[in-house]
């Protein structure tokens, strides 16, 4: 038995959170293409789910370095998209977590921060240069038109949130790592 | 001669001493968590990541892929790598030393 999900998310955490709760509730995730999840049916809570962004896209000779280190450690990579790789393990082989120290934490967030941080960016650049660019000339335009630039900025401005959450998951790690590993 | 002066992670210290001898990341893993009784769980991420670092200090290398997978590789200890391993264990020594005189009930 098969179901599409359609989700949007920013917070990759919370998109693993949510996936997780699927398969506790026997619902397994398969693939993911643009905003639908794919899920199987199985038995409840057969595994646990990670999401990881990549240094590179899964084709890169790295990657594919990592998803065979992977595949020989009994974790199964299920689906990607873009740099991100979303990989389960069964549940039976008890708790599942992809960084266990501090350092490689930190190193982490701060790479998936970094990527948030470009394209909130860009989208608010695009905006504002579009806009003031165009000033003038928007005004035979319908409204519609003229407010598609407000579109960049607003989509710019909804990654703030999380920037700040990132931000202080970092702080946090870092003051930790000032007492110990 | 103090090689480095600051002390290992103990995710450095297990990958370092799994690989005395030739290893698979996944061996790695299981090693770590044999030897600990289960304590220290290192995470997929964490181990592949320091084994590149790793790699660039040359404290480890790559002995050989199998012939029939070029993707798996086979880490093992460098000579460097051995000596730092003997002075992170010669720092250990030094501190439960120093402990048990402080607290003499050790």
């Amino acid at each position: 038995m098969e179901l599409i999900k359609w989700k949007a998310y920013l917070d990759y955490e919370k998109e693993e959170k949510w996936i997780n709760e699927m398969s506790q509730k026997g619902w397994h995730f398969k693939k993911y293409t643009f905003f639908r999840y794919h899920f199987e049916k199985g038995e409840a809570n057969k595994y646990i789910y990670r999401l990881q962004m990549l240094n590179n896209r899964p084709n890169h000779i790295q990657s594919q370095e990592y998803i065979q280190f992977l595949e020989d450690s009994g974790i199964e990579v299920v689906s990607s998209f873009s740099s991100w790789i979303f990989m389960r393990q069964p549940s039976e082989k008890g708790p599942f977590e992809v960084f266990t120290d501090l350092t490689s934490k930190i190193k982490n967030y701060k790479s998936v921060r970094l990527l948030i941080g470009i394209i909130c960016l860009a989208n608010i650049c695009i905006g504002i240069s579009n806009s003031a660019l165009l000033g003038s000339r928007l005004s035979h335009l319908g409204q519609a038109e003229q407010n598609m630039f407000s579109i960049n900025i607003g989509l710019g401005l909804l990654f703030v949130p999380y920037i700040y959450r990132l931000t202080k998951k970092i702080n946090f790690l870092q003051k930790e790592q000032a007492l110990h590993e | 001669m103090v090689l480095d002066k600051n002390p290992l992670t103990e995710a450095v210290f297990f990958i370092l001493l799994s690989l005395v001898k030739p290893c698979h990341g996944y061996g790695i893993m299981q090693f770590s968590s044999e030897m600990s009784h289960g304590r220290v769980s290192l995470g997929a991420g964490t181990v592949y990541g320091a084994l590149n670092t790793l790699m660039d200090k040359d404290w480890i290398s790559v002995e050989a892929s199998s012939e029939a997978d070029k993707r798996k590789k086979l880490y093992v200890i460098t000579p460097l790598g051995l000596a730092i391993l003997k002075q992170e264990i010669e720092r250990l020594k030094e501190l439960i030393t120093v402990s048990q005189i402080v607290l003499e009930e050790i």
